[in-house]
């Protein structure tokens, strides 16, 4: 009988012969969270979109691409991208430009740059719901701060948040005042990372304040500009929060974004399907501007 | 001659700067004003009583300043348990993340494995999926574990965060491998050197992580909105937008509607005030809006 070589201690080899599966194991816990709560809803939200199913009933039915149709078709849709594309477009270049000018600021002080950052960067960490009535009390129609500022400047009063023209307004003014502070942190990390040097040879080349920002900030500053961007763009694609508890989309659908749309299409009309292929386009919406990022961040962005 | 036209060139550069200074702490100041006039607007109205609210002639501050609607909130609605309901929630959150997010990041910085790139690149894909996109699904796995409407269905979707594990990732990156391997001689085992050393070394990130993620969970809405019922499970953003519609929106109820909604901003900006270094250095680090 051939007798097997043992080993002296089996279960040190069994464990370094199952070394490799360690790595695995640690990335475990987090994969299955994003596995069961973000991965598989990406697939399954597709999935439902091809059905027509209203929660309250019991059986979806499959309906191809109808629910894609019938949104193209909806003039409710259109005007929630249209309202969605006038916050971004509005809130975005904004509170960027604002952004951009506090940091230019704040990075030149010599003192105080804590105490201003912190200020303006307050309303992003700040409950949005709460701020939100707030705001809501300083619009209010009649005993709002700004209708009795406007009153005493005897100018025309609003009635702000229940008036179709002026919701949505109201609505970028919080929102613009509520990112500031974070496109205002990352301008500044992005500022202090422009090399001295180069505004130090751009002066004795005779450049004066203009031209340096036009030649150096713009430029070097321009991969921090991207990712404000796009960062920017994704979270305010998303507007939520302020919509639903104070105008609920009104009035006469004057601030309903696409968010709002999909939360009220699944959990209040309960059509899953149809809102199921809203929440694909929202992503596909997201996605595009991703890409469009990685392009732009592989050829036009300068770097050193 | 040269030597005095230097000096009057560097005084006039001096005040140049001086006045420059001074003009950008006059302009972040009128800002700020604008800035910090809805904190300040909260805080004033919360304090007055309601025959000031209605007048006519508004003060900037109250004039007799008075605590009645901070009490009349305290006996019209559950807040304390709102407020200690969010604050379980998002500690509770907080520490699965760090339990989920350490090895993770751990296994990212510094072990090497077949995949590691593919995987890691599979996890930052994640932070680009909106939330709104995966709510119905989530909705229904929950439906069908049944935690609607429970504590479970508030943490358990949240337990891992790919900015955390973005963020630690970066930190590990620095430590240098020879301390791990001095532990690793001196028989520390994997897990030891993952909790003792790394991330021991790496508590400012997972301090400023902390800060990001308490804030961002104390601040949700969407979710609590879609699954909870039940008062007595009622985060602080839901319990105050419940209180807000039962006391309808009307201008007798601003007193109060500013009061609740102290109650709900200000613990979170003491947490941001306490924490404003780490929680804006963890931004910057990643540049993402977790």
């Amino acid at each position: 009988m051939k007798s097997i070589p043992t080993p002296a201690n089996p279960r040190k080899r069994l464990s370094e012969r199952l070394a490799w599966v360690a790595p695995y194991l640690y990335l475990l816990p987090a994969a299955l969270i994003l596995l069961i709560f973000t991965f598989y809803p990406l697939i399954y939200t597709l999935w439902i979109s091809f059905f027509k199913w209203d929660l309250l009933q019991a059986n979806p039915r499959f309906v191809g691409l109808n629910n894609y149709s019938v949104m193209i078709d909806s003039s409710q849709f259109w005007n929630a991208v249209k309202n969605t594309f006038i916050y971004i477009l509005v809130v975005g270049p904004l509170s960027m430009i604002i952004a951009l000018a506090l940091a230019l600021m704040i990075n030149r002080l010599e003192r105080l740059r804590v105490l201003w950052r912190t200020i303006y960067f307050l309303p992003y960490s700040a409950t949005i719901v709460g701020m939100g009535f707030v705001w809501a009390w300083i619009f209010h129609p009649q005993l709002g701060i700004v209708n009795h500022v406007l009153d005493w400047l005897r100018w025309p009063t609003r009635t702000w948040l229940n008036d179709s023209s002026t919701a949505l307004p109201v609505l970028i003014i919080i929102g613009t005042w509520q990112i500031v502070g974070y496109n205002m942190v990352l301008f500044m990390a992005g500022l202090s990372n422009i090399p001295r040097g180069l505004y130090e040879a751009a002066e004795i080349d005779g450049a004066g304040p203009l031209q340096r920002f036009w030649q150096v900030t713009v430029p070097m500053l321009s991969p921090t500009t991207l990712l404000v961007l796009v960062t920017t763009g994704i979270v305010l694609f998303q507007v939520f929060d302020t919509v639903q508890v104070l105008t609920g989309g009104g009035p006469a659908r004057s601030t309903e974004v696409l968010a709002f749309l999909l939360w009220q299409e699944a959990f209040v009309s309960f059509r899953v399907g149809y809102a199921a292929a809203l929440a694909y386009v929202m992503f596909s919406i997201v996605m595009i501007l991703t890409l469009l990022q990685s392009f732009l961040a592989g050829r036009k962005v300068h770097y050193q | 001659m040269p030597r005095a036209f230097g000096q009057r060139l560097s005084w006039n550069l001096r005040t140049r700067e001086i006045l420059s200074e001074f003009g950008f702490h006059l302009i972040l100041l009128l800002g700020a004003i604008f800035w910090l006039l809805p904190f300040f607007w909260m805080v004033s109205t919360a304090l007055k009583p309601v025959a000031e609210i209605f007048s006519p002639n508004v003060t900037l501050l109250p004039v007799n300043p008075t605590l009645d609607n901070y009490t009349k909130v305290w006996a019209s609605s559950p807040f304390a348990r709102y407020l200690l309901n969010s604050f379980l929630v998002a500690i509770l959150i907080l520490v699965g993340q760090i339990l989920t997010i350490v090895p993770a990041a751990y296994a990212f910085a510094k072990r090497d494995f077949p995949g590691k790139k593919l995987l890691f690149s599979i996890f930052l894909a994640t932070m680009m999926i909106p939330f709104h996109v995966t709510i119905i699904p989530n909705y229904l796995t929950l439906a069908k574990l049944g935690w609607i409407d429970s504590y479970a269905g508030l943490i358990i979707p949240f337990l891992t965060s790919v900015f955390g594990i973005f963020l630690l990732r970066q930190f590990f990156l620095s430590v240098s491998n020879s301390l791990l391997d001095a532990a690793r001689i001196d028989g520390c085992s994997e897990l030891w050197i993952m909790w003792l050393v790394l991330a021991r070394s790496s508590l400012p990130a997972l301090a400023a992580f902390s800060v990001f993620s308490f804030v961002r969970q104390w601040n949700l809405y969407i979710w609590p909105l879609i699954i909870i019922e039940s008062t007595e499970l009622k985060t602080v953003t839901l319990g105050l937008v419940q209180f807000a519609s039962f006391e309808s929106h009307g201008v007798e109820n601003a007193g109060t509607l500013m009061a609740a909604s102290s109650l709900v901003v200000i613990p979170i900006m003491l947490v941001f005030l306490l924490a404003q270094q780490q929680f804006i250095e963890g931004i910057t680090t990643t540049g993402v809006k977790g």
